[in-house]
Formats: C-alpha cells, sequence, structure tokens
C-alpha cells in the first residue's frame, strides 16, 4: 500500500533516487517523510494506511512471535529501555511484564500525558500496532522510535517481552512461541 | 572564606568527553578521583526527551545548554594593535556547559585527521622546501604520529559507534571511503547512514570532476548498536536536531550517556556539578599543584587538594586556567618567546550555495549532525600547494544536518530581508537549496593568540582570557581558492543559481561559524614551543595534564572531535602506565 505515494512526481524522483543511491542500504526514512511532509488530507491516509498494513485485522493471521530472534531485535529498543532483573527506567520505562499492563503505569516514570491517559492496555495486537507506528496510536507519546517495519519482528519482540515478569524474572521459552499465540492456537 | 577539603588522588576540571574519558579510564585504579564541572547534571531522560528537546527557538537561537556570557566571557580583537572589547554576545563559537560538555550539543562528525595534519611541517618541507612556509605561519608538527594514535582513534570510533566506509584499511585504498586518509586497522563500528538526496547529487557531480566523495564519518548511528563498554545506542531517526540539542534517542554518541555513567559507577568517584573553578594552585617551587579553588552553586569557595590535576575544559577555558594560575610561560608575540596562549587557531569557512529548480526536492528537514558526504582532494597534502598558493587546504562537503524552521530559510543573495517579496523566496528555495561548504585548516600564526586581558575582568574578578585572531594570507586566499572548488561542484550538479561565499574577512565573532577553537596550550617535542609534553602533560609542572582541542598545534580542515577523544584515551594510557607507576616527568625536557 505504501507504494501508492509514489504516484505524485515529487515522491516518484525521491524514490528512484534512494534506489541509486551506492551508500544507501534501502530507503528507511519513508517513515520521516510520511510523518513530517503531509498535508492534512494524505495524514489521514497515511495513517490509515499504516493502520491497516499493520494493525493485524481480527480476521488476519498474524505470524507467530520467537522469543530467541526477538531478543535480537531488542536491540533496537535497549537505548532507552532495559528488562530483567535489576532493571531501571532509562529514557524509557522498564519493560518487565509490559505485555498485558495498562500504558502509562510502571512505577516511577514519567509518562507524557497522551501515553498515561491513553485508556490501552497493552495486549499483543495493541503493542504491535504500537510498535509499528508509535505516533500513530499515541500521538504525543515521548516513544521517538519510528517503528518497526516487521510483522515478523513486531511479534518476535513481543515473543521476547512476554517472556519477562513483571519482576524482571526471564520465563523459559516453551516452543519458542509466545503465551498469546499459544492461546489463539488453543482457541483453533 | 575557604573551606579546605580532604585531598583526593586526580581531580579532572571539566566533565564533558576528554574529563569523562580520562574518569572512566582510571576507574579501575582503585584512585579516589573528584571531577568539578561548572555547569548542571544532564541525562537524556529527563532533559533530552521528544518534543521539548525540538525547540529550535530555545537551544539554537538562544543556546540554552551553553555557556552563559553574561556571567564568562572573553575579550576580542583581530590584530595585537587593537583595543579587545568584550564577547557580549554568543555568535562565532558556541562553547557548552554542563556534564557532557560541547560534546551533548554537537554534530557527531568524527574524523582521523589525515596523516598530514600530524607532521604539517616535515612532509611540508620535504616536499616543497621550507621556503613555501611564511615567515609568520609558526606551523608545527605533533610530537606523535597518525600511526602512534591509530589505536586510540579505533578505541574512541567504537567508543563512539561511528558511521563510515574506510577508504584505507592497512593501506588498501578503497573506492567509496576517503583514500586520502591514513591506514586503519579496522572497517568502521558501523555502515555509513542512508544518503540524502543532496550526497547523492554531490557524490555524482565530484565523480564527474575526478574527485573522490564518500560518506562523512558520523555518530550518529546508522544502526542499533552497543559498544565495547557496554552502551546501548538507538538507530538515528534522522530527524535533524543534532547540533545545539542533546539527542532523544541515544543515537548520537555524547558523553553523558556512555563514558561519564561508567565512571560514575567507581564507588571512588565523586562528581560535583555547578562547581566553578577559579585556579590551580601551586606549591612554592611552582613546580607542583596542589589544589584547585573552586566555588559551588551557593557561591562558597572551596579549596580541593589532589596530587593528579587534569585540565579537559573547554580548550579556552583550559588556556585561561593556565594562564590565570601561572602555569607554563604566557606566550608574548613581540618576541616570540612563551607557550601559553600560542598557536590559537580557527577554522575558515565559505562554499556555495547552490539553487535549484523546483522539481528538484531536497527534504532536507530529515537530516542528521553529521550526516554528509565529502570530499578531501583539497585537504591537508592532498593537493599541489605551490599550485594552489595556499597550505591546509579544508574538507568540502555537502551536508544534510537538518533544516529546521527558524533558523533555516536560504535565499538568493539579493532577495529582500524581510517583508513578502522575502518570504516568497523563502517558500521558493527552502527545498530547493544545497550548501557546498568548506571546511578549511587555519594554519598558526605568529599574531594569533590567546591571553589575559588588562581591562576586563569576569564575574569572579578575574581578568578575562583575551583572543588575538585574525585571517592570514595564507587562509583568505584558502578560503577564496576553496569556494571557487565549491562553486565548481554546485555548477556540475546542476544548480540555477549558485552564490559564493567566504567567512568574514577580518575575521568576526559576530556570525556563526564553528566551535573549533584550537591551540593555546599546545603538546609538542620542545618546550620552548609547547606547553605539554607528548603524553599531555605539563613540561612545567609534572602534576597536571591538559586535554582537548587545545593541544593542538594548528587547526585541520576537519571536525576536532575525534583527535580529542583519542588524546584523551592516549593520555589515559599514560596516566595508568606510566604516570601512576612513578610520578614525574614522562619525557625529559
Amino acid at each position: 500500500m505504501l507504494t501508492s505515494f509514489h504516484f505524485s512526481p515529487r515522491r516518484a524522483q525521491i524514490g528512484s533516487l534512494l534506489k541509486v543511491n551506492p551508500i544507501s542500504r534501502k530507503p528507511k526514512c519513508l517513515f520521516v517523510w510520511l510523518r513530517r511532509d503531509m498535508k492534512p488530507a494524505s495524514i489521514t491516509i497515511a495513517v490509515g494506511v499504516l493502520l491497516s498494513a499493520s494493525a493485524f485485522p481480527a480476521t488476519e493471521a498474524r505470524p507467530a512471535g520467537h522469543g530467541e530472534p526477538g531478543a535480537i531485535v531488542f536491540k533496537k529498543c535497549m537505548a532507552c529501555h532495559q528488562v530483567g532483573e535489576g532493571a531501571q527506567n532509562g529514557i524509557g520505562p522498564v519493560l518487565n511484564g509490559v505485555v498485558g499492563r495498562p500504558a502509562g503505569t510502571y512505577p516511577g516514570y514519567n509518562y507524557s500525558a497522551a501515553t498515561k491517559n491513553a485508556g490501552l492496555v497493552w495486549d499483543e495486537p495493541t503493542l504491535a500496532r504500537y510498535l509499528r507506528a508509535p505516533r500513530s496510536l499515541i500521538p504525543g507519546t515521548r516513544m521517538a522510535f519510528p517503528g518497526l517495519t516487521k510483522d515478523q519482528e513486531i511479534m518476535d519482540v513481543i515473543a521476547y517481552l512476554e517472556q519477562f515478569s513483571a519482576e524482571g524474572k526471564q520465563a523459559k521459552v516453551i516452543n519458542g512461541t509466545t503465551r498469546a499465540t499459544k492461546a489463539r492456537r488453543n482457541e483453533n | 572564606m575557604t573551606t579546605k577539603l580532604s585531598p583526593v588522588d586526580v581531580l579532572i576540571i571539566g566533565f564533558g568527553w576528554t574529563g569523562g574519558i580520562i574518569a572512566k579510564e582510571l576507574a579501575a585504579s582503585g584512585l579516589k578521583i573528584v571531577a568539578l564541572e561548572r555547569g548542571g547534571p544532564r541525562n537524556t531522560n529527563p532533559d533530552f526527551l521528544d518534543p521539548q528537546i525540538h525547540d529550535e527557538l530555545r537551544y539554537a537561537a538562544r543556546h540554552d545548554l551553553m555557556q552563559n556570557v553574561s556571567r564568562e566571557t572573553l575579550t576580542f580583537r583581530n590584530e595585537p594593535s587593537e583595543m579587545a572589547l568584550p564577547m557580549r554576545r554568543l555568535g562565532s563559537f558556541l562553547p557548552g556547559k554542563g556534564v557532557g560538555g560541547a560534546g551533548v550539543h554537537w554534530n557527531g562528525v568524527t574524523w582521523r585527521w589525515l596523516e598530514w595534519d600530524h607532521q604539517p611541517r616535515n612532509k611540508t618541507v620535504d616536499k616543497y622546501g621550507e621556503k613555501i612556509i611564511p615567515p609568520d605561519m609558526s606551523l608545527q608538527d605533533w610530537p606523535i604520529s597518525y600511526d602512534d594514535l591509530e589505536p586510540y582513534y579505533d578505541k574512541f570510533e567504537k567508543t563512539c559507534g561511528t558511521s563510515g566506509k574506510a577508504g584505507n584499511l592497512a593501506g588498501r585504498k578503497i573506492d567509496g571511503g576517503n583514500i586520502f586518509e591514513g591506514p586503519r586497522k579496522n572497517e568502521y563500528p558501523n555502515p555509513p547512514m542512508i544518503a540524502s538526496q543532496g550526497m547523492v547529487m554531490f557524490e555524482k557531480a565530484a565523480r564527474n570532476l575526478g574527485y573522490h566523495p564518500f560518506p562523512q564519518p558520523s555518530s550518529n548511528a546508522s544502526r542499533d548498536y552497543v559498544n565495547p563498554d557496554g552502551v546501548a545506542f538507538g538507530q538515528c531517526h534522522y530527524c535533524g536536531f543534532c547540533e545545539r540539542f542533546g539527542c532523544e534517542a541515544n543515537a548520537k554518541a555524547s558523553p553523558h550517556f556512555t563514558v561519564i555513567p561508567l565512571a560514575m559507577k567507581n564507588p571512588n568517584f565523586r562528581l560535583r556539578t555547578n562547581a566553578t573553578v577559579l585556579k590551580v594552585n601551586l606549591d612554592s617551587t611552582g613546580k607542583k599543584a596542589v589544589s584547585a579553588t573552586y566555588l559551588d552553586a551557593r557561591g562558597r569557595e572551596f579549596e580541593q587538594p589532589a596530587d593528579l590535576i587534569i585540565l579537559s575544559a573547554y580548550a579556552l577555558w583550559n588556556v585561561h586556567l593556565l594562564l590565570h594560575s601561572g602555569i607554563g610561560k604566557p606566550y608574548d608575540p613581540a618576541t616570540g618567546k612563551g607557550v601559553v596562549g600560542r598557536n590559537y587557531a580557527y577554522q575558515c569557512g565559505g562554499g556555495a550555495t547552490a539553487f535549484f529548480g523546483k522539481d528538484t526536492v531536497m527534504n532536507q528537514f530529515m537530516g542528521a549532525g553529521a550526516l554528509g558526504s565529502c570530499i578531501d582532494d583539497f585537504n591537508g597534502d592532498s593537493y599541489d600547494f605551490e599550485k594552489a598558493g595556499y597550505i591546509g587546504g579544508g574538507g568540502i562537503s555537502c551536508a544534510s544536518s537538518g533544516a529546521r524552521p527558524v533558523q533555516f530559510h536560504p535565499t538568493p543573495r539579493g532577495t529582500a530581508r524581510w517583508g513578502s517579496s522575502w518570504k516568497k523566496a523563502v517558500v521558493d528555495h527552502y527545498n530547493h537549496t544545497l550548501r557546498i561548504g568548506n571546511q578549511g585548516a587555519v594554519m598558526a600564526n605568529r599574531s594569533n593568540y590567546l591571553d589575559l586581558d588588562p581591562t576586563y575582568t569576569d564575574v569572579f574578578g578575574r581578568p578575562l582570557l583575551r583572543m588575538t585572531f585574525n585571517f592570514r594570507e595564507n587562509e583568505v586566499k584558502q578560503m577564496n581558492g576553496q569556494a571557487d572548488i565549491c562553486v565548481n561542484i554546485a555548477r556540475e550538479m546542476g544548480a540555477i543559481r549558485v552564490d559564493r561565499e567566504v567567512s568574514p574577512i577580518p575575521y568576526s565573532i559576530v556570525p556563526y561559524q564553528s566551535t573549533h577553537n584550537t591551540g593555546g596550550a599546545v603538546f609538542g617535542l620542545d618546550p620552548a614551543t609547547s606547553v605539554l609534553n607528548k603524553y599531555l602533560q605539563v613540561w612545567d609542572v609534572p602534576n597536571v595534564f591538559v586535554t582537548g582541542a587545545c593541544v593542538f598545534p594548528q587547526n585541520a580542515g576537519k571536525n576536532p572531535t575525534g583527535p580529542v577523544g583519542a588524546l584523551a584515551y592516549w593520555a589515559a594510557d599514560a596516566i595508568k602506565n606510566r604516570y601512576l607507576k612513578s610520578p614525574g616527568p614522562l619525557v625529559g625536557g
């Protein structure tokens, strides 16, 4: 869906230049562009696209998450977030026991009003939407991270976070999948 | 009334990159260490969080993270014959204040200086003979070579997670990297950042002209990264708020989240913030420092005795402290004798602003402090000095460090400065303009120096530091020569209109140019022409070491933080492995 934005002549040029650039790995700045350079109408469309592409509608199958690769994905989060025993709030709050926790409630962390008042619970689908584009789900969050682009990475990092209890104890991984994934399987 | 505190082993004055590196490197020594920082404590959370850190008015226009010149400043003049006047507003350069120092609000450009920059005199004389060096140019070699410093450059790059591409791996030249750099043992710890539209155009044009473009080495992490000390970096968001701001993502390497927390884990370490050091006190022989006198936030005076004192404040204020404390002989331009304040240097600027048509979209608001493409074809000794008519050259680059709304509105020369035609020009050009810049070296000159002002004092009653500086003939030629090259590149890029620029001549401290003040306490082989020996130890007072850009005998066409960090590791090694084993002069004078 995102490619539909290439239709404008301006965008087509940027896209093609990014592709020919010898030292560019991939045109990751698309997200920044979407966030910053759009008229309000197109932002709505973009957000709509992002949400529909990322929110895993209930009817759509989600990939199973795996804690082991999730630990590698979590390196992207480590500059701000800690997990495990002895974890402390840093730029972001401690993520022990975050899966299932109401948003904006870790003790001692100074949350933005937006996150505190979001009325969200970090269940798996909500976290998945958030991690895809944090500021689309909670405009005004202090989390400056632009988002993870791959569904698999999102599910893996959630699987990794799920391993940590509220006290920071890391559970053993059973079959490498998340509790939520297993629960869905059981329902089926 | 001065309160005398109980003695410590090591006293660190100024707590930015170099003070932080030394405190961290000495942490395992078991020594009792105290660091004094004139500014306050700072942390990413809560001080640099998004969105409040993206306040351009507060941080960029009003310099919130920088030194307050209503309390401490310097006086300035162009020539020794003039009377110097106090700088009452920050302008040409922006010294930092607070934990992390200017390392918090730098751009993250992390060079290894070229081999020539370490031995400019020898290499120039070898190639062109003595007579090419003007008689008033006090060109002087470093006491150590690029090869001596290579492992320490490597260490600093790894601490910072520098993103880049090697152009010379152990002598093997690599296309796409900087083929003019000295041989490196290792590749950069992270790959280059994503290139902007302007960089792609610059690289293409530079190649067409036969030059050798490469991505600027950047300590804005191109990917998530954990450094050898276990410090995690976030991936840079290309938000374009680097220089003059703290980084909300810990993507821009800064001392406050890398070396400083590690130093502070040491139970034998204490940091005292809002502690302004007034003077380093010597014993009656004048050969040994015994303590430093400082004021705390409430204005109470303390004396902190210490066995070893490290001056790791900003380059200019290290020199001020040396002069005010009577450490080393002050430089006298009339006789050329004396060393403290000698070889102050700065940086040349200028280049070309290239205006393109509306179909060429730059989107420069996506940027990062150190994001850019460069050529070193006219830097160091990569070009012919005789043909060009100047020594030193400069790095030429097309930077994409952001295009923030308050201060970025390029318009062609001749546009009205206000009103509807100015507004229209801003709209027309904001997203279709690039700058090709020269960052030129400044060779030391016998009339450019720092000393104490005879007239003006600071809020504590001390004479202000006096800066005497002008661009000399070599620099004026260089700025003009390099600007012509920038103009050519801009034309090759297809610019519709090109405005050529050079820095104000004579040098002016009013418009911002560069926070790359160097020299004044240079290191060298000969005590007659240097304050410090090769380990950054004061020749005259061996229990004082001095770090920072004040140690460079002249400035290069490159940003200074790379060698500043590398030399801090170099000095820390010397202190750990040589000085502490046998305190005393490490080099025979």
